[in-house]
């Protein structure tokens, strides 16, 4: 059953990249998700393998504060369009030292 | 036959997931998120959660990626003025550390021979979460009220605008 | 109703100086100098109440708890018994008369309400020395009074000179202070307390020390305080200097009563004095040789206030030899006698540099006799008591310790005689070279009548106040007692045969009338027979002008060492080692912060970055595998 961590395992770098290399406010949101996803199902089959349904009630607190994150941080990033006129990432450069 | 099924869902999970973050358009990523974690409820029904992956379906893909949507719809982006991709380096490099931290980590972890797990009943799952997560549960329930509330106030129209 | 008149009697001088300080340049100078005065009368009235009211007890009244740590506890609380009324009294009333005198003094003078804030501080930090009930609230007045000296001395501070009097007076000063509070943490540390009234029970059942003991060792430090407040070898030499002051200053303070602290404080302490009967023989010869030292200095001096300023710390040796006797009460009688004579002498002087447009040097008055009448007839009475001819103030308490001093050793009295002989030479000399001989193209003329009130009332001061404290033999003649050491309690223990203490007496007041007739010869007269003279005595007539080079010696011994070692800790130490560190400490802060500024790069996947780098890390951590 090592292949869905090895999956998650990939996922997870997927998610990783996507952050990293975007410079859409929004897509980088997205990559976000897929992170929170990608240990999701990690949790799942770990949970499978153990044999309890312990991994299944992280899974559904993941989702609740996966939801909550999405709701906060799309409000932020329409204020941040709002104000700049803008979601690319490399133009907020003012916490410049 | 559900370890072809699996290699096949995987697959579909990747590309997708390639998919989100190599689209240059965000309303193609977001429609290529809602395919992945479609994909991903599939996986979850493999291993027999299928609560979490109702769960998924009505939350993730029916709830957050239609507010990612309306979001990207409200932005009005403009095609043409959207940055190109560029592959930075050091994003792959990190990738890559975590990926193979990841699976050194999951390589020591003990392999179990069979699964123990016969089916994720819904039952099982509510006696739990209303027993030994009760306490969580509600936090949790604070947690999205709190976030709901900052959502609004965040985005209200103060007075003098 | 009497704890009230404690409160007026020390609070109306601090009141008065809050007044100058905070409204003086709002109010016209009389207005000024009226609540002055009027302040430190009504101390005066208040302690004239209180001496009737309490001459004969003693107690303590608390006025407030000062501080209270662990077992050290120290009241702000004052000491009523008869030797603080009677310092009370002096203070308060010399004070007085030279505040009204001041009010003519000063008038022309820009700073008048500030001269007269500090004026008052200065009566109202006196009180509080004197009447403090325990050695650390002595000890405030005690440099409250030497702030107050430093303010009023350097008080013409945009004369370079002036001001550096100030300093000199304070930094001396400071040398004795810091022996008294290592006497005073002795006495706490020995006795665990501070108070005089538990301090004296503790002693009453000690024997006096043979050696030189832990006894010993506290009442020299608190001597070598005293000699530093007092001026007396070797701490004496800012008291010439202080003369830079205004000379109702030098009257008040520099004379009659901030000098006299120390002894004061002596006979404050007494039951631990008698005790040590070796810091007695030091205190003896220290006083002895101040009398002499600065006897022989007074006879050469030019400048008036010098001579009169050389002259106070000979007759603060007296006091101290008569402290050293354990002649208390003949010390502080002295004491007594001494601050009316020499606040006359002082205020005279002054009388005469008011007139003269601030010149001092005697060489260039004389003939004031007839211009300025009363001034002349007052200082003529100073002379005459500080010389000790009877009957007048100063033969009383000079002859009181003369026959103590007989009685300890013939040698003492005949070093005492000769100081008195000295004394009566130089006064003369300053008089005569004053006010006898031809009067200079000089417009002077007498002083207001603000001025020359109080020296009429200290003239009678000094030809009465004598007769409170008549000798054994003259107290039988007349059948009279010797109020003063009845009051103070302290009886004299001198036990001379009448006919040896009517000759010691006879001869040296025959000596004295003798000298001074001589001086007065010499001075008024002839200027050529003095230049003779001072050419026969040549060197010696330099060495006493030059203050026998005292004040050089401890330029090259003491202030020069000490400043090139400050030179020194300045130039290498401090500008390299510390300021090095501390500039040091600095500079590595700023760059270090210059170093790290360069990953605020402010662009958000760099923040990113980080941030998985750091996640990696935690999880190498955390997961052990």
């Amino acid at each position: 059953m090592n292949e869905y961590f090895i999956l998650a395992s990939i996922l997870f770098a997927l998610g990783v990249t996507g952050v990293l290399m975007r410079r859409n406010l929004l897509v980088i949101l997205m990559s976000v998700e897929i992170m929170l996803a990608s240990s999701n199902l990690a949790l799942i089959a770990a949970s499978s393998h153990v044999g309890n349904l312990h991994g299944h009630i992280f899974v559904l607190f993941n989702i609740a504060v996966a939801a909550a994150e999405a709701a906060v941080g799309l409000a932020l990033i329409v204020i941040i369009y709002k104000n700049k006129k803008t979601e690319n990432v490399d133009q907020f450069t003012s916490l410049h030292g | 036959m559900e370890h072809i099924l699996f290699y096949v869902i995987s697959g579909l999970a990747i590309i997708s997931a390639l998919s989100v973050i190599l689209n240059k358009n965000p309303v193609y990523s977001a429609l290529s998120l809602v395919g992945f974690l479609f994909v991903q409820a599939i996986l979850f029904v493999l291993l027999k959660a299928y609560f979490i992956a109702i769960v998924q379906v009505l939350v993730y893909t029916g709830a957050i990626m239609v507010l990612f949507v309306y979001v990207v719809m409200v932005m009005k982006l403009n095609e043409e003025l959207l940055p190109r991709i560029r592959l930075r380096p050091f994003s792959l490099f990190l990738a890559g550390l975590f990926a193979s931290y990841l699976f050194y980590i999951f390589s020591k972890t003990p392999t179990f021979s069979h699964p123990v797990l016969k089916t994720g009943d819904i039952s099982e799952i509510g006696e739990l979460l209303f027993s030994k997560y009760v306490l969580p549960f509600e936090v949790i329930s604070l947690l999205l009220l709190v976030a709901m509330v900052g959502a609004v106030v965040l985005n209200r129209k103060s007075k003098h605008e | 109703m009497s704890s009230y008149l404690i409160y007026v009697a020390l609070l109306s001088p601090f009141l008065g100086f809050l007044i100058q300080i905070f409204l003086g340049g709002k109010l016209s100078k009389t207005i000024s100098g009226t609540i002055s005065s009027l302040a430190v009368f009504v101390s005066f009235l208040a302690s004239l109440f209180l001496f009737f009211e309490f001459h004969n007890v003693s107690f303590s009244h608390t006025l407030f708890s000062w501080f209270d740590i662990g077992d050290f506890k120290a009241d702000f609380s004052v000491k009523i018994d008869q030797l603080s009324l009677l310092m009370m009294l002096v203070v308060t009333g010399i004070s007085t008369l030279i505040h009204i005198y001041s009010t003519g003094y000063m008038h022309e003078d820009p700073l008048f309400s500030r001269y007269f804030g500090y004026l008052n501080l200065f009566v109202f930090m006196m009180l509080t020395l004197i009447m403090a009930d325990n050695l650390l609230l002595m000890f405030v007045g005690w440099e409250g009074v030497g702030l107050c000296s430093y303010l009023l001395i350097g008080f013409w501070f945009e004369d370079d000179f002036k001001a550096f009097c100030g300093k000199k007076a304070f930094i001396v000063n400071r040398i004795g202070d810091a022996a008294f509070i290592l006497g005073i943490f002795l006495i706490f540390s020995l006795f665990g307390t501070l108070e005089f009234e538990s301090l004296y029970t503790s002693t009453l059942n000690r024997s006096p020390e043979m050696g030189f003991g832990l006894l010993s060792c506290i009442t020299l430090f608190l001597f070598i305080g005293a000699t530093g407040k007092s001026a007396q070898i070797p701490l004496y030499v800012w008291l010439p200097d202080a003369m830079a002051g205004p000379t109702p200053v030098s009257a008040l303070i520099h004379a009659a009563t901030m000098v006299t602290a120390g002894v004061y404080m002596i006979c404050r302490l007494s039951f631990f004095y008698d005790l040590t009967p070796i810091v007695q023989n030091i205190i003896i010869v220290i006083g002895m040789a101040t009398a002499i030292l600065s006897g022989l200095i007074a006879l050469t001096q030019k400048d008036i206030k010098k001579v009169l300023a050389y002259s106070t710390v000979s007759q603060l040796g007296y006091m101290f030899v008569a402290a050293g006797l354990a002649a208390y009460g003949a010390a502080m009688f002295h004491l007594t006698t001494h601050a009316f004579f020499k606040a006359l002498l002082f205020l005279c002087s002054g009388s005469v540099i008011h007139a003269m447009n601030g010149e001092q040097d005697m060489f260039k008055m004389g003939g004031l006799k007839n211009v300025m009448p009363i001034t002349y007839l007052s200082f003529l009475v100073g002379a005459l008591a500080l010389s000790g001819i009877p009957p007048l103030a100063g033969f009383f308490s000079k002859d009181t310790i003369l026959a103590f001093a007989f009685a300890k050793s013939p040698l003492l009295w005949g070093l005492t005689a000769f100081t008195a002989l000295l004394t009566s030479f130089y006064i003369f000399r300053a008089l005569s070279l004053t006010f006898h001989g031809k009067l200079g193209n000089i417009h002077a003329h007498e002083s207001p009548s603000s001025m020359t009130v109080p020296l009429v009332l200290l003239s009678c001061g000094t030809l009465l106040v004598g007769f409170l404290g008549l000798p054994p033999m003259f107290s039988h003649l007349f059948h009279v007692e010797n109020l003063f050491e009845k009051f103070l309690g302290w009886e004299s223990s001198l036990h001379l045969s009448g006919q040896t203490e009517w000759f010691l007496m006879g001869a040296c007041s025959a000596l004295v009338i003798l000298t001074a007739y001589t001086a007065t010869k010499l001075f008024s007269g002839d200027k050529a027979k003095v230049t003779a003279l001072k050419n026969k005595f040549s060197k010696l007539h330099t060495l006493s002008e030059n203050k026998f080079y005292v004040d050089e010696f401890y330029d090259l011994v003491f202030v020069k060492t000490a400043h090139k070692k400050a030179q020194f800790f300045w130039e290498k130490i401090d500008i390299f080692v510390i300021d090095g560190i501390v500039n040091g400490v600095g500079s590595l802060g700023r760059n270090l912060s210059i170093l790290l500024s360069l990953i605020q790069t402010g662009r958000v996947i760099n923040y990113a970055f980080m941030m998985f780098l750091g996640m990696i890390l935690i999880l190498l951590y955390l997961v052990k595998l």
